[in-house]
């Protein structure tokens, strides 16, 4: 178990493009860090960094307090789970699960007691003998984390290993994954495009885009205190929503204001609140909660109402927010404000 | 998704003969069209048995039918029992035992010498691609368009007097092994198969701990069996029919193969058993062709795909 | 009021993009192309390369090289060779040898093309048209299997000019024949053009029933749904999407046929009186031949002669069908 430290890393390709800009963090040792954003942030290169399968441009890695950047992938002593398994197909499960600690001269005994042992952790000790071709792909998936689990690294680098799994499989999947890294206590960098992957398993999330660290915190702290418009809408589904200050009646052409779909009431709420009329677009039903598609002027509001009253399309009625959970960012930087370095930041005009 | 290269292969989608490609089920229904293309069905069928198989046919009766029947009545079956005679004849009087077994010590070498030659360059083109290899490509596609005549004097003269060696090597089977080892095709088609492999598995391996070598071993070959199964099959075939480059470099009769022996065998020996030797001289490609009818019928295809 | 469109375009892109599940970014690396592997590792890839390099190198490349300085040279193998500048050059034009040559194989090429290249189309066609085709593939294929020497000594018999020669005893059935075949400066050509298209024509049926199974399925569905019947599908679906592979196949044989040596070797010698005599026989015949034999400089000269010849040839053809092949 090793803690890894990114020192200002960068990786510049040879067309120019900067894939991953100064990018610095750290993470703790037996950490389950989250890499996430949208396509072309620069999260898979800079996991790809960390394995060694990426050459380092500009900065150091470091794992384990050492620094890495010009030792081998196999000196690093990290395992990778890629996003296709890659897993080997011409050998069987045991064989796949093996192959590495067979690199690594470990004799037949202990390879065979470890493959053993992360057959059974996951579930796979009827398939050893099968060839990947055999395999469902919960099952291949399974194998390509067996092995990475039988290496016994110091860090797991994980590539959306869950997006060519159905929906079911995912969510049980992502449970199983979690369970294991808490068990094992291995270091653990898990890059990923959906935020709710992000939510649910990081103990912390780095939120990334165009190659630049947007904001790195635990789940809780990006959703309720986002550093800027893109990771506050980014985050959480359905998103945020962002409008220019005024829209809302805050006197303040320097900000926008962004609100959560939940935080939104129906009717005028006590003094503490932003008020504003909409009209009714569309109605979600969802059973157990509404989503309920606002139009405010020309700008679309998202929010998510108890089932009671319900709302129809077409009606228009009036809306309250409570002003602490109103967080402004800036209007050229999008950067949010931090709370209370504004005084009493709002001021609805009635 | 990977697409497993060992895997079953899918079933083609899209097949004119079911029902909606060129002739559509509706065609199908009119009673013209059924009887227009059972008929050509039928004549095809005859005449690629006929003009395909019937000259086989015909070595194979002959080789077993007395010459002189065979020279006076041709088309006739047995009309005085067999020979087969003519057969034990060839093997052992004439010696095709001998040079069928020349045939197939210079094939295998070749074959040999071919595969080496192909898996490593394509590996180094397509796994390692260092950054000279645009020009080694380009050095290797110039030669698949030059004709193999331009090559056959130098080489021949090359063989008499080697640059260095002060010693000919007309007469050994290295100066048909090695040679045969160039074939630009064959390193195309391999670095076209390697270029196919998944690169997921080479970082996996690579993270694993595999080194170059270890790479090349133990995974991409394993993994490479089908195209290896094209190149052997087409390496092998092209040796057997070898014939202008072994009459030209072996002229010991002992070590010629099959395809040099067979016109002086012609000459000096009665028809019959001289029948019955080509007819030995065509079983192996023909039952290797029955055996590994995919591979032959793959091959075709793909050198039009490279060439095309 | 400017400065909150671009904010606002900016939030709803966020949005969008969040909407859109992109693709997955490890497979963006593949279109850069990088190398899979560290640089340093300069003398395992070389070592990689060793074999092709020594073998193309001695085998392939240095001869080519040296046919070239062949061409230019007088050699006999004994004394060293002298320049000779185009001497061979001239040498082979002037050879009367040479117009018969280049006649013959002309003559040979046109003669393939006309038997050898639509038989094998209209054949695939119909083969495509069959459910079980393996059986007819390999009747068609199995010719070229044959080695070419046994097919060429086989046709040989075949060919024998008397009444109880194989062909002329069949023809002999209805009344045909007998013919002098390899005999007859007239029918010498032709006779071994037709058995060159029996060894060769199999790997081309081949090829075609490739490019036809490859045709989707929907090109046709469209087809019939316009209203065309068979015939008409052929003409508008079928042939023009073949046209690629029509193209090359043609350039191709072109190329084959130009060099045919085997037949001419075997069959006739060259003969009867030259009749049969192609250029690559003439090439060997100017290297290894028993009357001229050992004037490498004029064999190399024509060999050079014929490769630059098929190269224009190519270039010509390609530049000419560029409108025509697909895509």
């Amino acid at each position: 178990m090793a803690a890894i430290r990114f020192e200002a890393v960068t990786k510049v390709y040879s067309d120019g493009t900067r894939a991953v800009d100064s990018l610095s963090l750290a993470i703790g040792e037996g950490e389950f860090m989250v890499f996430v954003g949208p396509s072309g942030c620069g999260k898979t290169t800079a996991l790809r960094m960390v394995a060694g399968l990426e050459g380092i441009s500009d900065g150091a890695i470091y794992i384990g307090g050492r620094k890495v950047n010009d030792v081998t992938p196999k000196e690093r002593d990290v395992a990778m789970v890629f996003q296709n398994y890659a897993l080997y197909p011409h050998m069987t499960v045991a064989e796949n699960l093996g192959f590495g600690l067979k690199l690594r001269g470990e004799n037949k005994g202990e390879i065979a007691r470890r493959v053993r042992e992360a057959a059974a952790a996951l579930d796979l000790e009827d398939h050893l003998d099968r060839k990947p071709r055999a395999l469902s792909g919960g099952q291949r998936q399974r194998v390509a984390l067996g092995r990475a689990i039988v290496r016994e690294p110091s860090a797991f680098l994980m590539d959306e290993p869950l997006s060519n799994l159905d929906a079911a499989l995912r969510v049980q999947t992502r449970a199983e994954i979690l369970k294991l890294q808490k068990r094992l206590a291995t270091t653990t960098i898990y890059v990923t495009h959906d935020q709710v992957e992000a939510m649910t398993m990081g103990d912390r999330i780095a939120v990334m885009k165009k190659g630049t660290l947007q904001q790195i915190g635990t789940p809780e702290e990006l959703y309720t205190r986002p550093a800027n418009v893109f990771v506050a809408t980014f985050i959480g589904s359905p998103s945020m929503n962002v409008v220019p200050a005024p829209t809302l009646g805050i006197r303040d052409q320097e900000h926008l204001a962004g609100f959560r779909p939940e935080h939104v009431r129906l009717g005028a709420g006590d003094a503490d609140s932003v008020e504003f009329e909409a009209k009714v677009d569309v109605v979600e039903y969802l059973g157990d909660e509404q989503l309920v598609h606002l139009r405010l002027g020309d700008r679309p509001l998202v929010a998510k109402l108890p089932v009671e009253p319900r709302l129809h399309a077409g009606a228009t009625a009036a809306f309250g927010i409570p002003a602490g959970c109103i967080i402004l960012f800036g209007v050229d930087t999008g950067q949010a404000l931090r709370p209370g370095s504004r005084g009493s930041m709002l001021q609805p005009t009635s | 998704m990977i697409a497993y290269p060992l895997g079953r292969r899918a079933r083609r989608r899209s097949d004119p003969a079911d029902g909606e490609g060129l002739v559509s089920q509706a065609d199908l229904r009119r009673p013209g069209v059924r009887w227009g293309l059972g008929t050509a069905h039928t004549i095809l069928l005859a005449g690629l048995v006929i003009i395909g198989v019937g000259p086989i046919l015909w070595l194979a009766k002959s080789a077993i039918t007395p010459t002189q029947d065979t020279i006076t009545h041709p088309m006739s079956l047995f009309p005085h029992g067999a020979a087969w005679s003519n057969l034990t004849q060839a093997w052992t009087n004439v010696d095709v035992g001998r040079y069928f077994w020349n045939t197939i010590v210079i094939a295998i070498g070749s074959w040999l010498c071919q595969i080496v030659v192909a898996t490593t360059a394509g590996f180094a083109l397509s796994v390692l691609r260092p950054r000279y290899a645009k020009l080694i490509t380009g050095l290797l596609l110039t030669t698949l368009f030059v004709p193999a005549i331009v090559l056959l004097v130098p080489l021949y003269v090359e063989i008499v007097h080697p640059p260095l060696v002060h010693h000919s090597f007309i007469d050994s089977y290295w100066a048909i092994w090695l040679p045969a080892g160039a074939s630009a095709f064959n390193v195309v088609l391999m670095t076209r198969f390697f270029d196919n492999l998944p690169r997921e598995i080479f970082e996996a391996a690579r993270i694993d701990g595999c080194g170059p070598f270890r790479l090349f071993t133990s995974i991409v070959l394993p993994m490479s069996r089908p195209i290896l199964g094209v190149v052997s099959v087409f390496a092998l075939l092209a040796s057997w029919k070898d014939f202008l480059w072994p009459l030209l470099v072996l002229t010991d009769p002992n070590k010629q193969p099959l395809s040099v022996r067979l016109p002086t065998i012609q000459a000096q020996t009665e028809l019959g058993v001289f029948l019955a030797a080509m007819f030995i001289s065509c079983l192996v490609p023909i039952v290797g062709f029955l055996i590994f009818q995919r591979s032959f019928l793959r091959g075709p295809g793909l050198s039009g795909a490279i060439k095309g | 009021m400017a400065t909150i469109e671009p904010v606002a375009s900016a939030v709803e892109k966020t949005q969008d993009a969040r909407m859109r599940q992109p693709a997955a970014e490890s497979s963006r690396p593949r279109a850069r192309r990088r190398p899979s592997w560290p640089p340093g590792d300069a003398l395992s890839t070389l070592a990689f390369l060793l074999p092709m390099l020594a073998i193309f190198g001695a085998f392939s490349w240095y001869p080519i090289v040296r046919t070239v300085i062949m061409s230019l040279q007088h050699t006999n193998l004994v004394q060293p060779a002298t320049w000779v500048g185009f001497a061979n050059f001239s040498t082979v034009i002037h050879d009367p040898l040479f117009p018969i040559a280049v006649k013959n194989t002309a003559e040979f090429a046109l003669l393939a093309l006309v038997f050898g290249y639509p038989i094998p189309l209209i054949a695939a066609v119909v083969m495509s048209s069959v459910r079980r085709r393996g059986i007819y593939s390999a009747l068609a294929f199995l010719p070229v299997v044959i080695p070419p020497v046994v097919a060429v000594l086989l046709w040989k018999t075949f060919y024998d000019a008397s009444s109880t020669g194989v062909f002329n005893t069949v023809l002999g059935w209805i009344g045909l024949g007998p013919y002098p075949w390899l005999q007859s400066q007239q029918t010498a050509l032709p006779s071994l053009v037709l058995e060159s298209t029996w060894a060769n024509a199999g790997a081309t049926v081949i090829i075609y029933l490739a490019a036809l199974t490859a045709v989707s399925n929907e090109l046709y569905e469209a087809a019939s749904v316009d209203g065309a019947g068979l015939w008409k599908k052929v003409w508008h679906v079928t042939l023009p999407q073949l046209r690629g592979v029509l193209l090359v196949t043609m350039i191709l044989q072109i190329i084959g046929t130009a060099q045919v040596f085997l037949e001419p070797y075997l069959f006739t010698s060259g003969g009867p009186a030259n009749a049969t005599l192609t250029v690559l026989l003439l090439i060997y015949n100017y290297a290894f031949g028993n009357s001229l034999g050992g004037d490498y400089g004029a064999a190399t000269a024509l060999s050079l002669m014929l490769a630059g010849f098929l190269a224009v040839f190519s270039l010509v053809y390609l530049r000419a069908t560029r409108s025509w092949s697909s895509a």
